[in-house]
């Protein structure tokens, strides 16, 4: 049985196989402060006497050729875990740079980078930039929405006759669509949408409800003292609420 | 004659503008240049009598889903001197009007409240992506369909003003009617806006008559600590307004 | 919509927007942090005595890693556009510049790093095992071989380099994840110069807390001693940090109790009541208090090592579940308050939904699983040593 015992600083172990084939694993333990030496076992091997490490040589280790040397490699207890000896005493250093795995390396950076470049081009908008850190686009499709509300210059194009009213009266300053909603597409095509007369007993409470919170000169009542319950057209013309329907001036 | 290629070419060229038909709808304005406007707004306390229309109007122009606010409507009751501590309801966002109130004495007044369009916006300054940014005209807008949803603005706004929309999943907030005030339209809100409480103010036309009443009477902007160049201008704004 | 509130809150303030999700991705990369720079107290500073748990550190680092960004992506409303953060990211935005933050320290910090740690044993591997981990090691090896002197040492001396890069790479890693909260000015509770400084410091105290507790719990599954050196030297070291992380916390309260701004009132109400157990019971006394005196008194006092044991194992477990709470109470407590200062809202954490408890808790579960694999592709510590006639 083997046992390995680091801490003496040599490695001692019994059975070893020398022959041809066997794989050595050579960790070098930074943990312990020192290399361990531990081998993978292979079918049919003689055992050695114990005192010696033989590193065999493994067809698949080809940069690692070791002859078949009786060379002790005794356990240093240097901290950084450099347990090998400078001289390997008949080991040939292979000829690629010692640096070659980490030029791979890069290599495989280099490539990643030149796929985030591609992606790049490929997939960021073309008008992104050109008026700032956003998709250009997006001015023209945000400016091309449709609307809702035709504004009141639309609403008077057609209805003149409301508006007169409505300029000689307290209401002057309200817009159109503020009670009667949105009407653009009524402008746009005034047989397709028929706007519905709003509700006044609704309508007219959401301003003209007494609340507290109001500007005290705002025109506020009391519904139910003000009325009784009374709808609010029945005393008043919504575009020019002063007058009384008939024409009569209250 | 009518080639086909010529009628591949009209085809979406012919949807696209049908598009505009069927929505009632004139394309973008010709003469607008985005250099000649530097859009703001002014928000009359004095005038607001928390109607909620401005809240309902934005929510039809702009698709707003329910339980979301583009803009809403505050009411305030200050009693005393107690300046740091109002009381302060917004029901549905006032999008229904308010309630009477069970307030006695005090001050008391409605805030309308939007999308301040700071000239030093945090929100821009932190989207990762460029979702959302400054027109060249001053108005902050989100490309939605560039947004991420990482919500980053939702955080770094002050005022409250963004959302998340629940279906889209990207961040949306007040456009001030961008696709409106491009066509020499109004915003849906000041149009709607019975008393001239909110008016679309162009800070760049000296013929704007907010551009003048902006420079002779005391205005005041939300948070002023936090220096975002905010340019949704309050005239008459109490102390006690958060 | 129906969540209760409290007072006054902005009507589109009364959803939280970042969920039980941006506590776990915070958590998780402090993990990384902290473990990184308990790794290179060995690698740098040469604390000897830690060397047992250097290479689970690494791994601890890179399987935390490899899963904080899927708490982001769940998140997203449009996870399936967050490449765009890379391919047009806004030069102002932290969270932007993050993403590049966290490319660098997953490639060219941790995976080199742990690469150029298990190279040489990688390379063995990739000759003597077969099928499929054959493969998979003679990918790692990236096609060279060369396990000579003289490469190992160059592995020795870059990896060296990287660790030192390492150590700020940490820092920025995590103090961006604290300087996005803490340069949002809108919310008081978040912005503060001292929060990329207090979220750094938690996070090497939760990192050294999980290596730790992993150290131990793995000396127990493999059935070998635990190193009490390592060990005792581990827990000092987070007795050291954890005073740090708990004097900057500590500032941070007193200063803000002093000063008491606009903000105060509300924050102040906010932590007696709904943050009150999370952070007074959970963070300060449990999660910090309790674990401090008891490594201190370790400290100070002979304790026996089966004690000792017992009560670093303890410390680990409410340590990290004090920094977890922290998390929770920036995040969460951060959007419980109204901007206005006048209300407060509640969370509500859904069991199963794309930001629920369930993925939450799958998501803190997940790098335990990436650590299990990782420890058998690259196992941190030496095998027992076997000849032939085992």
């Amino acid at each position: 049985m083997a046992s390995t015992d680091l801490s003496r600083g040599t490695v001692s172990a019994h059975d070893f196989c020398v022959a041809r084939g066997s794989a050595a694993i050579v960790t070098r333990s930074r943990q312990l402060g020192c290399t361990s030496i531990g081998l993978l076992g292979d079918r049919g091997c003689a055992p050695q006497p114990s005192g010696r490490i033989i590193l065999g040589s493994h067809r698949h280790v080809p940069r690692i050729t070791a002859g078949c040397h009786d060379v002790e490699y005794p356990c240093t207890t240097r901290s950084r875990g450099r347990g090998w000896p400078a001289d390997l005493g008949g080991v040939h250093v292979s000829k690629f740079k010692d640096a070659e795995h980490l030029i791979r390396l890069a290599g495989a950076f280099v490539i990643g980078f030149a796929i985030f470049l591609l992606l790049r081009a490929y997939f960021v908008p073309k008008s992104f930039g050109e008026y700032g850190h956003y998709r250009g686009n997006a001015l023209a499709e945000l400016s091309s929405k449709p609307i809702s509300y035709a504004g009141h210059h639309a609403c008077e194009d057609c209805h003149g006759d409301v508006l007169q009213v409505k300029q000689a009266g307290k209401h002057a300053g309200v817009n159109c669509e503020a009670c009667h909603g949105p009407l653009a597409k009524h402008a746009e095509d005034p047989a397709s949408v028929v706007p519905q007369l709003p509700d006044t007993a609704v309508l007219c409470a959401r301003c003209h409800e007494e609340n507290i919170a109001k500007p005290k000169a705002f025109p506020q009542v009391v519904s139910k003292q003000h009325s009784g319950g009374e709808v609010c057209k029945k005393c008043h013309v919504p575009h020019s609420p002063l007058l009384q329907p008939g024409g009569k001036q209250s | 004659m009518i080639t086909r290629r010529k009628l591949l070419m009209l085809l979406p060229a012919a949807a696209f503008a049908w598009e505009f038909v069927l929505a009632g709808t004139p394309e973008i304005a010709p003469n607008y240049n985005r250099s000649e406007h530097w859009w703001g707004m002014l928000l009359d306390i004095d005038k607001c009598i928390g109607c909620g229309n401005c809240v309902r109007a934005c929510a039809l122009e702009n698709n707003v889903p329910e339980g979301y606010f583009r803009t809403w409507v505050e009411r305030y009751h200050v009693s005393d001197w107690h300046q740091e501590s109002p009381q302060v309801d917004s029901p549905n966002g006032g999008k229904d009007g308010f309630p009477t109130s069970t307030a006695v004495g005090g001050k008391n007044f409605f805030v309308p409240k939007m999308c301040n369009h700071c000239a030093d916006s945090p929100c821009t300054q932190v989207c990762p992506v460029g979702a959302t940014f400054h027109t060249p005209d001053g108005v902050v807008l989100v490309d939605e369909t560039y947004c991420v949803g990482c919500r980053y603005c939702i955080q770094a706004c002050p005022y409250g003003c963004r959302f998340l929309h629940p279906v889209t999943r990207t961040a949306q907030k007040c456009s001030l009617c961008y696709h409106r005030i491009t066509k020499g339209l109004t915003t849906a809100c000041c149009e709607s806006c019975p008393t001239g409480a909110r008016q679309l103010a162009d800070l760049k036309n000296p013929a704007d008559p907010i551009h003048e009443f902006l420079k002779t009477h005391s205005v005041q902007v939300l948070k002023p600590h936090l220096a975002t160049g905010a340019k949704a201008y309050y005239h008459d704004l109490d102390g006690s307004v958060r | 919509m129906m969540v209760p509130v409290e007072g006054f809150m902005y009507p589109n303030e009364v959803e939280l927007q970042w969920s039980v999700l941006i506590v776990v991705y915070p958590f998780v990369t402090g993990l990384v942090a902290g473990a990184f720079i308990l790794a290179s107290l060995e690698r740098i500073f040469h604390v000897e005595a830690v060397k047992p748990t250097y290479r689970l550190a690494l791994l601890t680092a890179l399987a935390f890693l490899l899963v904080a960004p899927l708490p982001l992506q769940l998140h997203l409303g449009h996870p399936e556009r967050s490449l765009e953060m890379y391919l047009t990211p806004h030069r102002t935005s932290a969270m932007a510049m993050f993403g590049f933050v966290y490319l660098w320290y997953l490639m060219a910090v941790l995976l080199l790093e742990v690469w150029l740690e298990y190279r040489h044993e990688i390379v063995l591997l990739s000759q003597s095992t077969s099928g499929w981990k054959r493969l998979l090691y003679r990918a790692l090896t990236l096609g060279s071989s060369n396990i000579s002197e003289g490469a190992l040492r160059v592995d020795d001396r870059v990896g060296w380099v990287i660790t030192l890069i390492g150590i700020p790479s940490a820092f920025l890693l995590h103090g961006y994840v604290g300087f996005i909260f803490g340069s949002v000015k809108a919310n008081p509770w978040w912005s503060s110069p001292l929060m990329p400084v207090v979220f750094l410091f938690s996070a090497m105290v939760s990192g050294i807390a999980i290596v730790l507790l992993l150290y131990m719990a793995m000396m127990k599954i493999r059935r070998q001693p635990i190193d009490m050196r390592c060990v005792d030297t581990v827990a000092q070291y987070l007795l050291y940090i954890f005073i740090i992380d708990f004097s900057l916390e500590m500032l941070d309260l007193i200063q803000r109790i002093y000063e008491a701004d606009e903000s105060f009132r509300s924050l102040d109400f906010l932590l007696h009541t709904r943050l009150f157990f999370s952070q007074i019971v959970l963070q300060i006394a449990i999660g910090t208090v309790v674990p401090i005196l008891t490594l201190g008194l370790i400290q100070i006092f002979h304790v026996s090592e089966k004690l000792r044991r017992i009560a670093y194992a303890v410390c680990g477990c409410l340590t990290i579940i004090g920094i977890f709470a922290m998390r929770w109470n920036v995040v969460i407590g951060g959007q419980l308050f109204s901007k206005s200062f006048l209300g407060y809202t509640t969370y509500k954490l859904d069991l199963i939904s794309r930001e629920g408890e369930l993925v939450a808790a799958g998501l803190l579960v997940l790098p335990f699983l990436i650590l299990a694999v990782l420890m058998k592709i690259l196992p941190p510590w030496p095998e027992r040593q076997t000849t032939i006639g085992d």
